[in-house]
């Protein structure tokens, strides 16, 4: 309860006497290309294997005459977009993007830049987790759609090559009975995420103490706290705005 | 000139400085000494503005500093340099960058042409001019010491802060960074402060020395008194550090 408070706190300090909007233009694209290149690959790789894997359990579970070869296209779609692609592009990203900002935040405290900036008079709080915040804003949504394209992807060609159906009826199930909403909730999906990963791993590493073991400890606890916030929030919103 | 009076600081319960009073004097360099974890470091973050006192004054040649307004503070800041015990270089900037970002953040209005002067000129003072391109994990520990010292004076500071300059460091160059700092502080006619448990820097460089003890200023004095003090546990702080070098020799 009084971490929740403190965290709260930092996310106030945020937002008061921060550095002019120039100084940040140029962080935030610093930070946007070092998240963005270094996620491109495992979520490239996770999300085409999982589309892949969810079209042959498809197939494999749904060996009715009556149900049409084309569901399976339907149903990867559909769990690629709504489920897979925002929370496992969320997952990987808080191991890779949350360890990486609480390490790096926890390094900077341990050897006193963060002192260093605040001789300066700069708000090192803001100055810090803005931009890691801003830029994951930014480039978490851009990742889980493609995410969610190679997933789907995945799936085609997984499906096609098992011969579990054709192309053409994995296009068409695609195709069939498609909700723009469901791109656009994924998407919700991927700017939630992204707040409560790049917040959360912030707030660990800025408040490390200690020296390099504590650093590894705020990493960790980084990755798990933002695990379990994302799934928590991802309950919350399928029932917000599913149910 | 520095003068602080009555500067209490407290984390959780435990009460780190205890009505701390002193001053520190222009164009001397003023030490403060003690055994680890007595708030030394804490002493000196308070006076830079890292952490807020929970009481007292501090007063920058009669400009108050805590409690202020922001604003107030930043034209106090501009004229702080502090240099940290591990140098605390910015790990991303190369090492003409590092001494650059004062300038960047305090002096907005200084044209690059000026600003590239500056960095060139505190780089050479303190004999790094062939590093500028380096990262700073490209560099040695001392050398990054050294270009602490420079970013801490690239704003003309006209208050130098280091906690430990010498920690980490071989004799020789901490004797080396000892000089420099002694230097800077008569050449600029800076006011000073060094926090050090090294007998070697007090008897070099030290002009003004303070003694805390378990967040206490328990001494204060020019360091040709010290020998004489009858305050018990700087004499078994000197008699320590005695035995150590005796034993060196
Ligand atoms: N940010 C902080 N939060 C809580 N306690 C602190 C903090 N900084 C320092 N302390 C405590 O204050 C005491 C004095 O520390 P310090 O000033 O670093 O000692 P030293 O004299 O060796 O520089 C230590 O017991 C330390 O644990
Ligand atoms: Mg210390």
């Amino acid at each position: 309860m009084k971490e929740l408070g403190k965290y709260l706190l930092l996310m106030g300090k945020l937002l008061v006497n921060r550095e002019k909007f120039s100084t940040y233009a140029r962080l935030i694209i610093d930070e946007a290309i070092v998240i963005g290149t270094d996620s491109l690959l495992i979520v490239g790789i996770v999300s085409t294997f999982i589309g892949a894997v969810t079209a042959v359990q498809t197939a494999h579970n749904l060996y009715s005459p009556i149900i049409p070869l084309e569901t399976i296209g339907s149903i990867v779609r559909d769990m690629t977009l709504l489920e897979l692609a925002p929370t496992f592009t969320g997952v990987v990203l808080a191991g890779k993007i949350g360890s990486n900002i609480a390490g790096h935040l926890g390094s900077m405290r341990i050897t006193e830049q963060i002192d260093a900036l605040e001789v300066m008079g700069i708000n090192s709080a803001s100055y810090l987790i803005l931009p890691k915040i801003v830029a994951s804003l930014i480039v978490f949504p851009m990742l889980v759609t493609l995410s969610a394209f190679l997933g789907i992807f995945g799936g085609f060609v997984a499906g096609v090559l098992t011969h579990s159906l054709t192309a053409e009826q994995y296009i068409s199930g695609i195709r069939d009975n498609f909700h723009g909403f469901d791109i656009f909730f994924a998407l919700i999906k991927a700017f939630v995420f992204a707040f409560l990963i790049s917040s959360i791993s912030a707030f660990r590493g800025y408040y490390t103490r200690g020296g390099a073991l504590e650093i590894g400890k705020a990493s960790t606890m980084a990755v798990t706290h933002s695990c379990i916030a994302i799934l928590i929030a991802d309950y919350l919103l399928a029932q917000l705005i599913l149910g | 000139m520095i003068e602080f009076s009555h500067l209490n600081k407290t984390f959780g319960d435990k009460q780190v400085l205890k009505d701390v009073s002193g001053v520190f004097e222009r164009g001397k360099t003023n030490l403060i000494i003690g055994t680890s974890g007595t708030g030394k470091s804490v002493l000196l973050k308070c006076l830079v503005g890292i952490f807020e006192p929970d009481t007292g004054e501090i007063l920058y040649d009669q400009r108050k500093f805590n409690g202020e307004s922001n604003d107030r503070k930043q034209e106090i800041r501009r004229d702080i340099g502090m240099l940290f015990q591990g140098g605390a270089l910015f790990d991303s900037k190369t090492v003409e960058e590092n001494v650059m970002f004062p300038l960047t953040i305090l002096a907005p209005t200084m044209s690059k042409s000026e600003r590239l002067d500056r960095v060139d000129y505190c780089l050479k003072r303190v004999g790094l001019e062939k590093a500028k391109k380096l990262m700073p994990s490209e560099i040695s520990g001392g050398m990054a010491k050294r270009v602490g010292i420079a970013r801490a004076i690239v704003m003309q500071s006209k208050y130098l802060f280091c906690d430990e300059p010498n920690s980490g460091l071989d004799p020789l160059t901490s004797h080396v960074i000892d000089e420099l700092i002694k230097d800077i502080t008569h050449e600029y006619n800076i006011t000073t402060v060094v926090v050090t448990h090294d007998m070697n820097s007090v008897l070099e460089i030290g002009e003004n020395i303070m003694y805390m003890f378990e967040g206490e200023n328990v001494w204060q004095g020019a360091k040709e008194n010290i020998l004489q003090t009858t305050v018990k546990p700087l004499q078994d702080f000197l008699f320590a550090n005695k035995l150590i070098r005796d034993m060196e020799r």
